[in-house]
């Protein structure tokens, strides 16, 4: 195959010749608007979720994470805000953050400065590893395809103690099997995640509206969750204080709050049938997770963490050694999915935590101007912008 | 030269805008339209380039260099270093002459570019490589479009730019100041750490002949477009290479990488394993490694780079550092018009630099990283030479004219001072590391020249052999060309160095000559010695005696006197009877000896007088010839 075949003159010219840059007069260096991840409840999110949930992965094994850093995969998106966020965490903890970054620039966003300038000021940070850290632009969702650039990058950073994807549309949006879809990317993830230490952290941000998921997949999650109902009166009865029809999800005649919560459950029995497939056998407990509402309305944006354990994977039947297998097996699917209802029923709005408390709702606009200013965004025109937010 | 009002306009509206972090735009100008005209495009190879970038980190004082060219998608280049970096001032004059250089005059020093001291030097002290230089231009073979960060330490802000450089038209008209347009640029303030410094350029998106170029695409393209055709040569990828992007694609890597070192090592171990692996290609595929042939583009790159930058040398130690134990045989120029090279004696533990104060040298605290490889100076100066060639010689040589009487407008410069070595081994490898190779502030623009700059005499096989670096010291900088990879040979400065280099071949080819001939007689004595052991161990077996009394052919006058004392002689010259053995002759003397013994043990020539016995040996000895 040769791309040469072609040998139209203009098209020969084309693949010589300098194409010169998009001419945007209008474009501002660091030219941002205001998006909906700038908002205070995401910011809320960042520290009470994810910088506080690092920050106790850190203090479980103090001294091996000062010894090896932490290694992170992020969605940085342009501004590395999450980033940001967790080098504070790194530095109050003494552990050296090193990072892998995918942000595919779309061809409008070709010359964003604003990564670029994040990825500078940070490689001077105290505790970011300068030298292992980097944005790359590819795809995540490239890393199912072991050929791809995004995997051999995936290869040579993993595996990692903390991977965060926060997807602005749902992960389920691509029908089951479809080859790049962010699904398979996930399980390519935790085929590489094996060779993870333990624990390790999993956030995932995601749209849970009903429309943004394809039907085959979504119904693919309610038969992963059927599986339980069916299996287990125990699931069933704690079911009923969560998900009230599970038919009435698939049928699309619901509230969005129930697609939300099924959505939760089912991603999380899916980790959980591919966590428990493997030699290696993972415990997954979903931690404090959110969700909230995009448009105004019903919830239906979720932002879930999740924290993998390892089970031993060496049993001696013989008799030389006694016998610990008890003691370090993960619990059973059915137990696993039973506890993980609780944080699906225990799913919390951070929009309605900050607006029950003033003083909160204060501090947390404070902290969101404040990482804001350091990505060099205009802070009174946040201001303004969160004027008319509200 | 003072600052144009634009300049000054440009630095009062950056100043303002600075606590808003409001933008500034400006045009990019150059003086010279000549120099815009010529330095458009210059560059052929991503490497020269990159070259120059460095040079400047390394200008302004920095200690690492770390450079980004994202393997093997190649469409974005970032150099980051940690050194100085530009203050509001320096980055307005830099963009309004973008094509020429301050760094070597007064007004570099007010902008703190160079000493205050000495305008040769950087604040840092290290001898400014960019004394002339076609600056920024040199990325515009790279790209038409980049961005800078920088900051100097103690500044409360960073200054960012965008710069878009001009496609150079004919049809560009100067403005009333004689300036010309070459570009537009956006600059403005960010808030940042007060001790923070350095600069990052990232040069995107690339050009898509430097792109492909570091993508290997006319190696890939010869590799995939083999037909099925049988007459038409099949070719094969480079034995090492970082992978091939599917070129429809652009995601995904068809061929995968074969990099000459390993991920799990550290970046300086992967450099030493490139550099050994390309030195082993030479036993597995041909006699004579080339760089071409063993690496794809990106690879070659990285060694030129390697080659051309200020560096530590890769085993850490200078030629001039290495003690005498370590050091090739070496000798020392006269520099005179007819002179001779004269041996080094060294004393225990003594370099060439303590012996014959030598000055060059190469930076200890200067690092340059290419994605994850750290680059040092692939020259190695071993004493020992592989098994069955000839050990290295080194010539070494330090030459600091007196020019004081020389006429000012010959002269160009009073000040010359250059030292250098001639390495002379049984191969140069790779091939590319034959011939001169010449550094100014410790870097080169220049790859070997094989021809030492156009020597005339035809010496091709003893050249061949040599390898050799000239440092200039003073002086010879001035008769760089503006792009900084070739000399202008009609310079003062080129000629006498160009004299001296072919002054130093001539003595070192006197030399050669010599030196090679006590080692053919060496060799041959020691064949000689090797070929009599033979000889003696043989009658030892055959009379099954350790000890055995040998027959010695003397000369006449030693004769006497031994047999006086009880020895076995026989008189040399009765039985080589006027014959002089020729070199490849000398066993026979130990032959004659053999077989004396061997028949005055079996007890034949007991009833034989001497001269009786030298006529016998003196047949026999005929009859072996004639053989």
């Amino acid at each position: 195959m040769s791309i040469e075949d072609d040998t139209d003159d203009r098209s020969i010219a084309d693949a010589v010749l300098i194409s010169p840059p998009e001419e945007d007069e209008k474009a501002e260096l660091l030219s941002r608007s205001f998006q909906p991840w700038h908002l205070p409840r995401k910011h809320y999110i960042r520290i009470h979720q994810w910088c506080s949930l690092v920050q106790k992965l850190f203090r479980g094994r103090k001294d091996w994470y000062s010894e090896n850093g932490a290694a992170y995969l992020t969605l940085p998106g342009d501004d590395l805000l999450d980033v940001r966020a967790l080098e504070g965490v790194c530095t109050r903890a003494g552990v050296k953050l090193r990072y892998l970054g995918y942000n595919q620039l779309s061809p409008k966003t070709q010359r964003s400065f604003a990564s670029d300038l994040a990825v500078h000021e940070l490689q001077n940070r105290p505790h970011v590893d300068a030298d292992r850290s980097r944005v790359i632009h590819e795809r995540i969702e490239n890393v199912s395809n072991v050929e791809s650039i995004a995997y051999r990058e995936l290869q040579r950073t993993g595996p990692f103690s903390i991977i965060n994807l926060d997807l602005c549309d749902s992960l389920g949006k691509d029908p089951p099997s479809s080859a790049g879809s962010m699904l398979a990317a996930i399980r390519e993830l935790l085929e590489l995640q094996s060779a993870a230490g333990s624990p390790w952290l999993l956030f995932l941000t995601t749209r849970s509206n009903r429309t943004g998921i394809d039907s085959a997949t979504l119904s693919k999650l309610i038969e992963i969750v059927s599986n339980n109902l069916k299996g287990s009166a125990e699931f069933r009865e704690k079911m009923k204080g969560v998900i009230i029809d599970v038919h009435a999800v698939a049928e699309g005649v619901s509230e969005s709050d129930q697609t939300s919560r099924l959505v939760s459950l089912g991603v999380g029995k899916w980790l959980l049938s591919m966590g428990l497939s493997g030699a290696t056998k993972w415990r997954i407990e979903l931690l404090e997770s959110y969700w909230y509402s995009v448009h105004g309305g019903q919830r239906d944006m979720l932002s879930l963490a999740f924290r993998f354990e390892r089970s031993r994977t060496v049993s001696d039947d013989t008799g030389l050694t006694a016998d610990t297998s008890a003691q370090s097996s993960v619990p059973s699917e059915a137990e696993q999915a039973l506890a993980m209802l609780d944080g699906v029923r225990d799913l919390r709005d951070p929009d309605e935590i900050l607006r029950n408390d003033k003083d909160l709702l204060q501090k947390t606009v404070q902290q969101s101007r404040r990482i804001l200013e350091e990505a060099h965004f205009d802070v009174d025109a946040y201001e303004h912008w969160l004027a008319t937010k509200s | 030269m003072s600052s144009s009002d634009e300049e000054i306009e440009l630095l009062a509206d950056l100043t303002r805008k600075e606590p808003s972090g409001e933008e500034s735009h400006a045009e990019l100008r150059t003086d010279d339209r000549v120099l815009a005209r010529v330095s458009d495009g210059i560059y052929r190879r991503p490497g020269s380039a990159l070259r120059e970038l460095v040079a400047n980190a390394y200008d302004a004082d920095a200690k690492n260099v770390t450079i980004d060219m994202e393997p093997p998608r190649f469409s974005r280049i970032s150099v980051r270093d940690d050194g100085s970096g530009m203050s509001k001032a320096q980055l307005v004059r830099l963009i309004h002459h973008i094509g020429g250089s301050a760094k070597r005059t007064t007004l570099g020093s007010r902008l703190h570019i160079t000493s205050k001291a000495d305008p040769n030097l950087s604040p840092g002290g290290r001898l400014l490589i960019g004394k002339i230089g076609i600056g920024l231009f040199s990325v515009s073979q790279l790209t038409r479009s980049f961005r800078i960060m920088t900051k100097r330490a103690g500044e409360q802000h960073r200054l960012i730019a965008d710069i878009k450089l001009k496609t150079f038209s004919d049809s560009v008209e100067p403005t009333d100041e004689g300036t010309t347009k070459t570009g537009e640029v956006r600059l403005r303030s960010v808030k940042a750490k007060s001790k923070e410094h350095g600069t990052e350029i990232i040069l995107t998106p690339l050009q898509p002949a430097a792109r492909d170029y570091l993508r290997s695409k006319d190696i890939w393209a010869r590799v995939h477009g083999n037909t099925s055709d049988s007459e038409s040569e099949a070719f094969y990828p480079p034995p090492f290479h970082v992978g091939r992007l599917d070129p429809e694609t652009e995601e995904t890597i068809t061929n995968s990488d074969q990099p000459p070192w390993d991920t799990s090592q550290s970046p300086l171990e992967r450099f030493r394993s490139f550099y050994a692996s390309v030195l082993e290609e030479r036993t597995k595929r041909n006699a004579n490694p080339k760089l071409e042939a063993a690496l794809d583009q990106y690879l070659h790159t990285l060694w030129m780079l390697s080659l051309s930058v200020p560096l530590a040398y890769i085993d850490d130690t200078h030629p001039f550092d290495i003690p005498k134990e370590s050091l090739p045989d070496a000798y020392v120029l006269s520099n005179k018009r007819n002179g001779t090279a004269s041996q080094l004696k060294l004393r225990r533990g003594q370099t060439l630099r303590q012996r014959l104060g030598l000055e060059s040298s190469s930076p200890s605290d200067f690092k340059v990283t290419v994605d994850g490889v750290e680059l040092r100076r692939p020259l190695r100066f071993s004493k020992n030479a592989t098994p069955g060639t000839r050990n290295p010689v080194l010539f070494v040589g330090k030459w600091q004219p007196d020019l004081s009487s020389v006429p000012d407008e010959v002269i160009g410069g009073r000040e010359l001072s250059i030292e250098g070595y001639f390495l002379w081994g049984s191969k140069v490898i790779p091939v590319d590391h034959n011939g001169l190779l010449i550094r100014i502030a410790d870097a080169s623009g220049t790859a070997f020249d094989p021809t030492f700059l156009s020597y005339q005499v035809a010496e091709r096989t003893r050249l061949g052999q040599v390898s050799s670096e000239i440092f200039a010291i003073k002086g010879l900088d001035a008769a760089l060309n503006i792009d900084r990879e070739s000399f202008n040979f009609g310079h003062p400065h080129a000629k006498l160095v160009s004299d001296w280099v072919h002054r130093g071949l001539r003595e070192f080819a006197t030399a050669a000559k010599r030196i090679q001939k006590t080692e053919r007689e060496t060799r041959r004595t020691d064949e000689r010695d090797e070929y009599e052991k033979l000889i003696w161990k043989s009658v030892q077996r055959h009379l099954r005696k350790k000890r055995v009394s040998r027959v010695r052919l003397l000369p006449a006058d030693e004769v006497e006197q031994a047999r006086r004392v009880g020895q076995s002689v026989l008189r040399y010259e009765s039985v080589f009877a006027d014959f002089t053995p020729k070199a490849s002759e000398r066993a026979l003397q130990a032959q004659i000896e053999a077989i004396a013994t061997l028949l005055t043990e079996a007890g034949l020539l007991d009833q034989t007088d001497y001269d009786k016995q030298e006529l016998l040996l003196n047949a026999i000895l005929e009859i072996i010839r004639l053989g």
